[in-house]
């Protein structure tokens, strides 16, 4: 199991938590939440370890199209980068419209 | 020769595989990477099938690619369901038996993919203790009824059990994530990538996809 976490400043609210994705083999789940922190911090358990990278890469371009105060967790079960910013897309979205998902 | 993603295929050498380049170290002295590749979800060109190659570990997957003439077996997931009782020591082996004959009851069509798949088809030791039991189920159209049907039984298992449902020409999605969010978006996977999709009037409608791999 690896741990990674990242932190980006931030200035925008979002309008409550939300929790998109499932566990299961190639997708991840992810738990949004909002912070009074001004800042995006992105926390990732993951199973398959040596992608730090590619997580950065990932996580670095959805930082510079959101800028939203918000802890992030996601628990990844080997998502592909493609998954993981569909996920973290649906992620925002979900807590701003207020459909909650779970 | 039909190849589907999913399929185990068999080669003779790794001096068989198209690409060589990046190839990390431990392709060459995994022995399951050796004469095995799993067919990965994207297009097949010129004859040309994009396979993965695994190592003993979680992160040790390596995307190749393989000309269709050095193919010298094809394993597909279903071929496999006949295979299991052969296993009848492994600790997934009671899960696997249970939907077997619950499936059996439905005449789905199905079959073991991931390490499970890759070691009944193989007889190589892929799985460990804690490995996921992975299934995809062929349909050929959505039935939310029996997929409902199926998430409870499945969710009654002591094993976790991740399902891949195929349907042709589209793509597959995973069971549970169509289960719980069939309304507000589940992921459907297709040969081009991923979309986060819905269902309206009984149909996948394809929404956003991703613009990275």
């Amino acid at each position: 199991m690896e741990k990674l976490t990242y932190s980006f400043p931030a200035s925008k609210m979002i309008e409550q938590p939300a929790h998109v994705g499932v566990v299961g083999s190639g997708d991840l789940e992810i738990l949004i939440e909002p912070s009074n922190e001004k800042k995006t911090i992105v926390e990732i358990r993951t199973g398959i370890t040596g992608f730090q990278d590619t997580w950065k890469k990932v996580v670095e371009r959805f930082v510079s199209q959101n800028d939203i105060s918000a802890r992030i967790r996601i628990n990844d079960f080997g998502a592909t980068p493609g998954v993981v910013s569909i996920r973290l897309a649906q992620a925002v979205e979900v807590s701003k419209i207020g459909a909650n998902h779970n | 020769m039909e190849i589907k993603v999913h399929d185990i295929v068999r080669f003779e050498a790794m001096s068989d595989i198209e690409n060589t380049i990046d190839q990390p170290g431990w392709v060459k002295d995994a022995p399951t990477a050796k004469n095995f590749g799993v067919v990965r979800r994207m297009p097949i060109t010129d004859k040309i099938v994009p396979i993965g190659l695994r190592g003993n570990k979680r992160e040790q997957r390596y995307g190749a690619f393989i000309h269709e003439r050095n193919i010298i077996q094809v394993i597909s997931p279903i071929s496999l369901v006949g295979r299991v009782e052969r296993l009848a020591d492994r600790l997934y082996f009671p899960a696997l038996l249970s939907i077997k004959e619950e499936f059996k009851k439905y005449k789905l069509a199905w079959g073991p993919t991931g390490s499970v798949g890759f070691e009944i088809a193989t007889s190589i030791q892929a799985t460990t203790p804690s490995s996921d039991i992975d299934i995809c189920l062929y349909l050929n159209e959505i039935e939310t009824e029996l997929l409902v049907k199926l998430g409870n039984f499945l969710d009654g298992l002591d094993r976790r059990i991740d399902v891949q449902v195929e349907l042709p020409s589209i793509g597959a999605f995973l069971l549970n994530d169509y289960l719980k969010y069939n309304k507000t978006g589940f992921i459907v996977r297709t040969k081009f990538g991923p979309h986060l999709s819905t269902i309206e009037n009984n149909r996948i409608k394809l929404g956003v996809s991703s613009e990275i791999g």
